[in-house]
């Protein structure tokens, strides 16, 4: 099996060089990103009583939306307090 | 009537009840969440629409509720919709809405499955224009009852109570909403034309364009604003088979077609037997 010249063994060590700062570049962009998610000054503060919750791509069910609310049919006499017209 | 102006509708609430803290929570939502407002968080987040996006808790909470209900819809109520609704001529505030323009194509509404949202970082897989009014009224509908604590909300439709209330429908019924939500979606209300084609904002994610349904509003009671609004969206674009996607969800719906003829799912026919006229 031939010996490697200088120039190969270059080659390889400059390969090997360029993938560690890739790898490298890519870690601290991740920590980096981290950081900024963490320092934001809205992942610390908020005034919405609304839920957060982590997107997933699992299928509708049928029994996740459900649960009405109570009505019953209005007494004749009354007038409507509200109007429900639609948006 | 006590109550005020904002999201472009009638905000509500009950004689004597101070609007200070609700109105607070309407015009911050309306500020963060509205197409139409130049400095909204949404328009700085649309303004790139690919990729990633930092973005604060409040919309992140309220992007959740939205890819909640696109994945509970089968993704016919989806954040992804701004995109054609913009290209149905939805441009800019209603009231300011040309009755009549150019006329419009169809556009491709991306899936909702291309965003990712984990905690405050949003990743788009491919372009996407968020529209979150789907969800952001009927949840701050909700939100300020809980401010209130006891009473009524009511905005545009989507009504939200801990005490019996008497409530109007389209076509001139009534109901008592004991507790909980009740919403009505229309392509009735905020029409406008293009090309001399009617137009309306409720846009079917199949097609593009604003829905062809049968029905022209939809009410649903459910166990909060936020999940009747949607379910009543939903409910509308399915068309014919929208009764019985509700009444799988055990969702009490009411149904008129564009001739005025009302239709009831099972539960409500339950709890209404009179108003049945199917």
């Amino acid at each position: 099996m031939a010996t490697p010249s200088r120039l190969q063994l270059a080659r390889r060590r400059l390969r090997i060089a360029r993938y560690s700062i890739g790898a490298a570049t890519l870690t601290g962009f991740a920590a980096f990103g981290f950081a900024v998610r963490d320092a934001h000054p809205a992942t610390h503060t908020s005034t919405s009583t609304a839920t957060t919750s982590t997107a997933t791509s699992s299928d509708d069910s049928s029994t996740s939306f459900g649960g009405s609310a109570m009505i019953s049919a209005a007494p004749q006499t009354l007038a409507p307090q509200v109007q429900s017209s639609g948006s | 009537m006590n109550g005020f102006r904002s999201m472009g509708c009638d905000v509500l609430l009950p004689d004597g009840v101070p609007l200070d803290g609700v109105r607070a929570l309407f015009e911050a939502r309306d500020r963060r969440f509205s197409r139409f407002q130049e400095s909204s968080e949404l328009n700085r987040v649309n303004a790139d629409p690919c990729g990633l996006a930092l973005v604060s808790e409040d919309f992140a909470s309220m992007l959740s509720l939205a890819l909640d209900a696109a994945r509970a819809t089968g993704g016919l109520v989806t954040p992804a919709v701004g995109g054609a609704v913009k290209a149905a001529g939805y441009d800019r505030d209603f009231r300011r809405l040309p009755l009549d323009g150019v006329a419009v194509e169809p556009a491709h509404v991306p899936s909702w499955r291309s965003l990712t949202l984990r905690g405050a970082v949003l990743l788009r897989t491919e372009p996407v224009i968020l529209d979150l009014n789907g969800v952001v009224k009927g949840q701050t509908v909700d939100d300020a009852l809980e401010l209130l604590g006891h009473g009524w909300v009511s905005a545009g439709g989507d009504i939200a109570t801990t005490v019996p209330l008497v409530v109007g429908l389209p076509g001139g019924d009534t109901i008592n909403l004991e507790r909980g939500g009740l919403a009505t979606s229309s392509t009735a209300m905020r029409a406008w034309r293009r090309g001399g084609v009617r137009q309306h904002h409720l846009i079917d994610p199949a097609t593009g364009s604003p829905s062809t349904s049968t029905w022209s509003d939809v009410t649903v009671a459910a166990q909060s604003s936020y999940v009747a609004d949607v379910a009543a969206k939903a409910a509308l674009l399915l068309g014919p088979a929208g009764p019985s996607w509700l009444d799988r969800r055990r969702l009490a719906g009411r149904f008129v077609d564009h001739a005025g003829r009302v239709t009831v799912s099972e539960r409500w026919l339950q709890a209404v037997p009179a108003q049945h006229a199917a």
